[in-house]
């Protein structure tokens, strides 16, 4: 059997070795636009091979895959659906595993998602307001207060910027803040983009505990995965800048220390009413993967941040030592429709730690970040009993790898208790060098028991608000009154 | 004494000059004469100093100052004698730094032995690493670069607070007590380690042990008096520590009264836990005039009696013809609670004043940059309980045992230093 994995980041490298592990034994064909060691090793393992492409050409990638003729192509990263690379294979007969471009604007378009779930009712929906026109927006931001500013577009997770504005002292430095930022989203981020109309989107603010929930889909059964903890910012103690995900924690089962069943619970409920309104307007059938970036928010309990339209990178790379289902069984159910017939099976007596290591520079600064040369010492790390996926690493043409300037890899570690297996994994971050002595970071605290007894305490608070306003019937209307344009109403019942 | 703030941003579209601004107006219960500021753009550093009065006046400087990073404290004028803050430039190097607590190193020269390892390539961290090898002293210090490295260390064994809070993904805030990071619109994110040296730049936060001395021991003076009620220090709120004590103090006090005032701002957390414990009406005795004054830490006797009664207008309602239980935080020289009494029997007919402590007899002066007075200006360290009461001309005077305290603290799991109460500092 051969199955073709398109991407080239450590979430793919992870879908290569969960292939690997099947009975089955697939030769795995990889696409990627660099040569990712770990995939081009994952690839020449199971005898087959890693391409170098354009993974956003439908017809490029079209084309190596007609040669292939794969029996499977497993879809990594967004872009590509976002570009019609699914699309193009489904039409050319193939059996993919990944949304269809106009699905996927699930992911690609926050507004698109702001307004489904509007439409639809979804609980989990925050206020928002969409612009097309930047003169409009930049007037709203004036007045906007608490609020988030995104790019009406998924730009790579680059781009939001979270001003909370409750001190009236710091607010006009806040506006301009606001300000200089919409207008560099729009010069910079937004104008590559020419597949959306709106610019921007202003979001109301919330603050709590967030999570991940990955799902598998056929479009009919939705298959919840564990629940998955990621830590965006750059440093310890969650100080410093967005990153794409700095590390993930899962376990023990399916719920995380701070996130009880129920909540889960009426997370993949969330996640079924979305997918079943996203099918109703689009009016196709969703095969892949559907993920909530949640937050535990004293408005609702749960609630969407955003949603995947693929597995969350590092999320995915948790479920490496807890999946006990053979992954391919899992994807070949969802592309033939039938994936009611799987049982998921999930260790329950582990839980995972999953720590990125950076070169220094990322994310702010990925020109010096990359072009190092690394070291890893993967004899030692397995010795630990982690596992190493490999990100932004490239095959130099020396035989060296080098930095792409992009997070470096993933180290999975595994264990009985957070505070051990942290330690451990932390120990095997240190295993990833660059020999010409440019700096990597890794965040020491994550899985740390300060860390996650401190969300702990943040989740009980949260709970404490929304469960009680539930239950007194205090969850309402929020209004929206900019002077002289008039009010706009939320109805959140 | 000295407040410290500081305060990085990631993205340097920020310009932090009004953070550091409000970050001193949220740190002048530590220091409350002048301040000193320095601002970096990554190449250049700015530096502000004035009278602190000033800076709502004329602050603008530093409002507008651009830069993503800066450093700010403030001080007292008792303490001017002895230099808190530098600021030196030697080539293409600059440096400022500013220290809360003692240390025996003059300042100049520490910023000069930093240059000089910066100059010979190493980063402030690293020149700073090896400079701390020849400081002693017990205090925290905070250190900016004209390229916008910032660090914080804080000395063992961790007498001066110092805290590191952040705003989201765009700012990182250190600061002697958690107070200015919310001012400042941030999250505690937790206390810096005694012997822990922080780091930060937008590139890096990053974290060394200087030096790791066993365990780390509190100054009580600080959950006393110091900090701001708001404030949490080291995980503890400062606000709980003073209710508990003044919840304590309860069970030492043994007469009848028909209510209890606190002496405004530091003491009323005591008196809400003392009349709890009691079960008596608390009410409000005083209202102030004017902006709000620390008296305790005014150098002059006569500014600080000015300030006392600027403080301390009765509210007539309340007082006149009832038995009172007044209750201060601490008793240093004596002079503010007997004008308090003076005024309360005299003008009011308050028919009996209890006056209640909610610390232990301070009886010593503070050798690790805590300002209390010599000994011999005591009121605890010279005249006995009999002849302390008569000299406030009290009815009755209660204070708590250091044993009081060292139980609550217990129970927090801490070690403390009660040098200022017990002399023999660093018990616990
Ligand atoms: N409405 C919101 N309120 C508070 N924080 C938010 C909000 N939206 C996003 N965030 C924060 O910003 C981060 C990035 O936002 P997200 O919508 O996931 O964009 P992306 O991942 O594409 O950059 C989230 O992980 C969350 O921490
Ligand atoms: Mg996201």
């Amino acid at each position: 059997m051969k199955v073709v994995v398109l991407g080239d980041g450590s979430r793919e490298h992870t879908i290569t070795i969960l292939l690997s592990r099947s009975c089955i034994s697939p030769k795995i064909y990889v696409l990627s636009s660099y040569r990712n060691p770990g995939l081009k090793k994952a690839a020449e393992d199971s005898g087959g091979q890693l391409f170098r492409c354009n993974i956003l050409s439908p017809s490029e990638v079209k084309g190596i895959v007609d040669e292939l003729s794969p029996d499977l192509i497993i879809i990594g990263p967004e872009e590509p659906q976002f570009h019609g690379v699914v699309d193009t294979l489904v039409d050319g007969g193939y059996a993919v595993f990944g949304a269809t471009r106009k699905l996927a604007e699930i992911e690609k378009s926050k507004v698109f998602m702001r307004d489904l779930m509007w439409r639809f009712k979804i609980p989990g929906r925050l206020a928002f307001k969409a612009f097309t026109d930047v003169n409009e927006a930049m007037e709203y931001i004036e007045n906007a207060g608490d609020v988030v500013i995104k790019p009406a577009r998924q730009a790579g997770g680059k781009g939001v910027k979270v001003i909370a504005d409750l001190q009236a002292y710091l607010s006009d430095i806040k506006s301009e803040i606001r300000r200089e930022y919409a207008k560099k989203l729009i010069s910079d981020v937004m104008t590559h983009y020419t597949d959306i109309d709106y610019k921007l989107l202003i979001e109301e603010r919330v603050d709590g505990v967030e999570y991940t929930l990955m799902t598998i889909t056929d479009g009919h059964t939705v298959l919840p995965l564990p629940l998955v903890q990621d830590h965006p910012h750059a440093f310890d103690n969650d100080l410093g800048p967005e990153t794409g995900g700095m590390g993930s924690i899962q376990g023990p089962g399916y719920i995380l220390p701070f996130i009880n069943q129920q909540e889960y619970q009426e997370s993949i409920e969330i996640i079924k009413s979305t997918l079943k309104a996203l099918q109703t307007v689009v009016n196709d059938r969703y095969v892949g993967v559907l993920s909530g970036q949640m937050m535990l928010t004293p408005i609702w309990g749960p609630t969407v941040i955003e949603f995947y339209s693929r597995f969350g990178d590092p999320e995915v790379v948790n479920l490496l030592h807890v999946l006990d289902t053979d992954f391919l069984d899992i994807v070949e159910a969802a592309v033939s429709r039938k994936l009611a017939s799987i049982k998921l099976k999930v260790r329950d007596d582990l839980v995972t730690v999953a720590k990125v290591v950076s070169p220094k520079g990322y994310p702010n600064n990925r020109r010096v970040a990359k072009g190092h040369p690394i070291s890893v010492d993967e004899g030692l790390i397995r010795s630990n009993g982690c596992e190493v996926l490999y990100a932004g690493v490239e095959l130099g043409s020396d035989g060296n790898l080098y930095t792409t300037g992009s997070r470096i890899a993933t180290i999975l570690c595994s264990g009985s208790n957070y505070k051990v297996v942290s330690d451990v994994a932390n120990k095997c971050a240190e295993l990833i060098k660059c020999i010409d002595g440019w700096d990597t970071f890794y965040r020491s605290d994550i899985g740390s028991e300060s860390l996650v007894s401190e969300r702990m305490r943040l989740a009980e608070a949260v709970r404490d608000v929304y469960t009680y306003r539930r239950k007194n019937n205090l969850v309402s209307i929020k209004v929206d009154w900019i002077p002289g344009r008039g009010a706009t109403i939320y109805d959140y019942r | 004494m000295t407040g410290l703030i500081a305060v990085l941003a990631f993205d340097e579209l920020w310009k932090v000059g009004k953070y550091v601004y409000y970050g001193l107006l949220a740190s002048q219960n530590r220091g409350q004469d002048r301040y000193f500021a320095a601002v970096s753009d990554g190449e250049k550093l700015n530096v502000f100093e004035d009278d602190l009065n000033y800076l709502q006046i004329n602050g603008s400087k530093l409002l507008n100052s651009n830069g993503h990073v800066g450093i700010g404290g403030t001080f007292t004028s008792n303490e001017l004698h002895r230099v808190k803050y530098s600021y030196l430039r030697e080539g293409w190097v600059e440096v400022a730094v500013i220290v809360d607590g003692i240390v025996d190193k003059d300042l100049t020269t520490l910023c000069r032995d930093l240059i000089k390892l910066m100059k010979s390539g190493n980063s402030l961290a690293e020149a700073f690493a090896e400079v701390v090898k020849g400081i002693h002293g017990i205090y925290s210090l905070i250190c900016l670069s004209n390229r916008g490295e910032l660090i914080a260390y804080r000395s063992t064994p961790g007498l001066r607070p110092l805290h590191i809070g952040s705003y989201g993904f765009d700012l990182a805030i250190v600061s002697t007590e958690s107070t200015p990071i919310s001012i400042l619109g941030g999250d505690l994110k937790r206390s810096v380690r005694p012997g822990e040296l922080v780091c930060i730049t937008p590139e890096y936060v990053k974290s060394f042990t200087i030096k790791d001395n066993g365990r780390p021991a509190l100054c009580s003076f600080e959950y006393i008096y110091m900090a701001r009620p708001d404030s949490i220090l080291d995980g503890i709120d400062v606000y709980h520590v003073r209710k508990s004590l003044g919840y304590q103090l309860a069970s030492k006090f043994k007469h009848d009264v028909d209510i209890v005032v606190g002496v405004p701002d530091t003491a009323l957390p005591y008196a809400i836990g003392f009349a709890t414990a009691l079960n008596k009406e608390l009410d409000l005795g005083f209202i102030s005039t004017g902006s709000k004054l620390r008296t305790a830490i005014k150098e002059d006797p006569k500014d600080r009696l000015i300030g006392i009664q600027l403080k301390l207008n009765p509210i007539r309602c309340v007082l006149s013809r009832r038995r009172v239980a007044l209750v201060d935080d601490s008793l240093v020289r004596g002079v503010t609670i007997k004008n308090v009494v003076q005024i309360l029997r005299n003008k009011l007919g308050v028919k009996e004043v209890h006056v209640v402590i909610g610390s232990p007899k301070l009886r010593f002066s503070c050798p690790y940059g805590m300002e209390i007075p010599p000994s011999d200006e005591l009121l605890s360290a010279n005249l006995d309980e009999a002849l302390s009461t008569k000299y406030v001309e009290a009815d009755s005077l209660t204070w708590l045992s250091a044993e009081n305290v060292i139980e609550l603290f217990n129970k927090y799991g801490v070690n403390l230093c009660l040098g200022c109460f017990l002399r023999s500092h660093l018990i616990g």
